[in-house]
């Protein structure tokens, strides 16, 4: 895995600050001569990233933000996982990508500097920034990946649909490797819409998921790529097998049903296709960002499915929601906790929210074997997928 | 899906289409066969500081006709016509009459842009300080692509698998190859699958930057090309397992027999000189599809009319083809409608299908003088009846993003 977020880069930073770190909130203003400036937007920004130092100095200059950060956390994944994109297959290995604000930065500049400067003085190579799939793009010309290129967006369920769509075509064999993650950057524009998007009086300054004080959410930025394998491909090259993807489930309800009718079914069907009983599974990684609703309605779900008896973590309190790229830092915490058999503490949480179901939200780290998470998220729009992700023992003589 | 198991055959069932040169099946379809140049001298925004005036609109699209249950006033142009041709595309399959489980009908378009174009009005209104000029009225515009999935889902209540891929010029063939999957996997007993994006104003621009647009028509493979258009549009196809489409005495189109998906990952804007992700991809859709280079009746091309798209797809078509790359007829219906962007794979389809189904092989217009390096089997400027079996479409995305899709009689 490859992680880039406000908590540092790389995988040990990121883990040590799941396990006792803070996060990393703090207010940016974002000025522009041509539009008002938009007041301090309070996120977690990236924190000592330069993308120069994973990708060299040439051609950073025209990539997106986003592009640098997702090439950036790709080409970490790739060396974490011990490949070598000098002598790989390159037509097996394919990228898949999900994201919320990937291209709308550059595609408002692009125009708003055209009104600005004229239509003449448009800068022919920032235009392919523009699209929503730079950034899995420029990690597949970086790296040499010539397999297929997806990119998908759905919320904060990208993530865990990008992951989902990279085993997908794994095991339809069309790659022996994906580098699938997600990327969430935020700027003038994007920092203008998710400042404006808040309600009134939600003026969060911490992200307490499922917490009885929970004020809305913290946005972050980040970007995280796992590398997803076919087995024997794996086994053929010794490559450190962290867990196995045991099943996906993705669902969709309109929100005035209740979000949690989108977030059981995206849980029980992930459980069917992992052939896994609720009571098998033994962490939730939950998707909980500290929005009063959202948490509520998933909180209800992990109760009718699971109960009180699995301990139910959550990391946005310290990596902030990164929208796009959620699903994939929630994963990898997950792949923490099969590691080091071990559920960190949910940080921002602090007291039970009585008008929730009775949820074990993990106020302390705890040991715990770790053989089948469960990943979820869930969206405002009505959208929610979830992951299993078993430990690698689990596999039956393949 | 490991060796040996055999795959589920998805047919297509239900058709819709919002082109620049019709709106409905009953409009595009007779349009395309007679060859009828939908691009045009653009209205909806100015191009008089640019240096070309001309590409695809659609003309005379009614939303109130297609949308019923939301209010079409609030849905972006591109979640309009995302809902429109859904409609379209479900009542010519009568799938909703026949006692599907709604639980597990989905949806899934592919864009370049979707709703993004909808910010360049307030942006516009912002910076010449109009409108109160308050960045917070006229800034919070829509970032939430995934309108152009969702609006379908709401409107219809079909709630399965509910995705967006905003793969760039090749998303129409990966929304339609995701869908495959979906009811392949039994995540879904039947999905819409389609594309759509409308005309930008920042695309035109972006284009107009890279001196790319053609200023009078598109000629694809023509000697002459200029270049491409820029359009708008969407399509949609309802696909199913061929088991459920039969026992419910559905009407066939053809068959998504299967795909091939590789990347240049090479450049961004222009594509691998030899055509490497485009040979590959071609290759493997048929190799998926169980059909070989000589069972090709048609090919349906990528054909922007740019000098290098069309030259390096004829590279490409030759190396897969070999000896076959002189007879199979080729042609690209983007001389008539432009390059609709996210919805061009997907109309595509749609053209593809009614060419199996009437046997009927749409022209390649505005083709004047061959190129003797795009040497090809072109359908120039009249349709071709010809009896037409296996349809192979291509679409190459920005990024290098490549998707070939193969399509089939039953």
């Amino acid at each position: 895995m490859g992680i880039i977020s406000s908590l540092g880069t790389g995988k040990d930073k990121f883990f040590r600050s799941l396990l006792g770190g803070t996060p990393a909130f703090c207010e940016r203003n974002f000025e522009d001569e041509q539009f008002a400036s938009v007041p301090g937007f309070y996120a977690a920004y990236l924190n000592e990233f330069s993308a120069a130092d994973h990708l060299g100095r040439k051609g950073l200059r025209n990539l997106s933000r986003e592009s640098q950060v997702f090439m950036s956390a790709g080409m970490l994944a790739i060396a974490d996982a011990q490949a070598s994109p000098q002598c790989w297959e390159r037509e097996s290995v394919g990228i898949c990508c999900g994201s919320v604000f990937s291209g709308y930065e550059d595609f408002v500049r692009l125009f708003a500097d055209s009104l600005a400067h004229g239509i003449d003085r448009i800068n022919p190579a920032q235009g392919p920034q523009t699209g929503f799939n730079a950034p899995a793009s420029q990690l597949a010309i970086f790296a040499g990946a010539e397999g297929p290129n997806v990119t998908v967006t759905s919320g904060i369920a990208s993530g865990l649909d990008a992951l989902s769509q990279a085993s997908d075509l794994l095991m339809s064999e069309h790659a022996s490797m994906m580098l699938a993650g997600g990327v969430e950057a935020y700027a003038f524009f994007s920092a203008h819409v998710l400042g404006s998007a808040r309600a009134p009086g939600e003026n969060a300054r911490a992200l307490r998921p499922f917490d009885i004080e929970r004020q809305g959410t913290v946005f972050g930025e980040a970007a995280a790529v796992l590398v997803l394998e076919e087995l024997a491909h794996a086994r053929a090259r010794g490559a450190p097998i962290l867990a196995i993807v045991s099943g996906y489930g993705r669902a969709f309800r309109p929100p005035a049903a209740g979000l949690e009718l989108a977030a059981g079914k995206a849980i029980r069907h992930a459980l069917e296709e992992a052939r896994l009983e609720p009571s098998q599974i033994d962490v939730v990684c939950a998707s909980g960002n500290g929005e009063r609703q959202l948490d509520a309605a998933e909180a209800k779900a992990l109760f009718e499915v699971f109960g009180d008896s699995v301990p139910v973590y959550a990391v946005k309190g310290v990596t902030g929601e990164c929208l796009g790229a959620s699903g994939a830092l929630q994963t990898a915490a997950a792949l923490l906790c099969i590691e080091k058999h071990v559920v960190p503490k949910t940080i921002g949480y602090r007291r039970r929210d009585p008008a929730l179901p009775l949820l074990p939200v993990t106020n302390e780290i705890t040991a715990v074997k770790a053989r089948h998470v469960m990943i979820d998220s869930l969206d405002p729009a009505g959208y929610s997928t979830a992951l299993v992700l078993s430990t690698a023992k689990r596999v039956e003589g393949s | 899906m490991t060796a040996g198991t055999i795959q589920k055959r998805v047919v297509v069932t239900g058709l819709g289409v919002s082109s620049p040169i019709g709106v409905g099946i009953d409009a595009f379809w007779p349009a395309l066969v007679a060859g009828k140049i939908g691009t045009d001298r653009i209205s909806s925004f100015d191009t008089s500081g640019c240096l070309t005036h001309k590409g695809g609109e659609v003309k005379g699209f009614e939303p109130e006709r297609y949308i019923k249950k939301l209010s079409p006033d609030t849905l972006p142009r591109s979640a309009q016509f995302a809902v429109a041709v859904s409609r379209m595309a479900l009542e010519d399959s009568a799938l909703l009459k026949s006692g599907v489980d709604a639980e597990r009908v989905g949806v899934c378009f592919g864009v370049v842009l979707g709703n993004r174009p909808s910010l360049e009005k307030p942006t516009r209104e912002l910076y010449h300080r109009q409108n109160g000029s308050d960045p917070k009225k006229v800034l919070n515009g829509p970032h939430d692509v995934t309108v152009v999935s969702r609006s379908p889902a709401l409107e219809f209540g079909l709630y399965g698998p509910n995705l967006v891929t905003p793969t760039a010029c090749a998303a129409g063939n990966n929304a339609i190859s995701i869908a495959l999957e979906t009811i392949r996997a039994g995540k879904a007993d039947a999905m819409i699958a389609g594309g759509v994006d409308e005309l930008s104003e920042t695309m035109f621009l972006m284009f107009n930057s890279f001196r790319s647009l053609s200023p009078e028509v598109v000629q694809p493979f023509d000697k002459n090309r200029k270049g491409l258009m820029l359009s708008e549009g969407a399509a949609a196809l309802v696909l199913e397992s061929y088991d459920s489409a039969r026992a419910r005495g559905a009407s066939i189109y053809g068959e998504v027999r299967g795909y091939g998906n590789f990347t240049d990952a090479y450049h961004m804007t222009a594509p691998h000189p030899e055509g490497l992700g485009a040979a590959r991809s071609m290759t493997d859709s048929l190799r998926r599809s169980g059909v070989s280079p000589e069972d090709v009746d048609y090919i349906n091309a990528h054909g922007t009319g740019t000098p290098i798209n069309d030259v390096v797809e004829t590279k490409a078509i030759r190396t897969v083809f070999g000896k076959w790359a002189d007879s199979v007829p080729v042609s690209s219906i983007k001389s008539m409608i432009g390059h609709t962007q996210g919805a061009a794979s997907a109309i595509e389809a749609v053209a593809c299908l009614l060419t199996i189904k009437h046997n009927i092989i749409p022209p390649n217009m505005n083709y004047d003088e061959p190129d003797p390096e795009c040497s090809l089997n072109i359908v120039a400027n009249r349709a071709r009846k010809q009896t037409v079996n296996v349809a192979l479409s291509n679409a190459f995305g920005f990024g290098g993003n490549i998707s070939c899709v193969v399509f089939a009689g039953c």
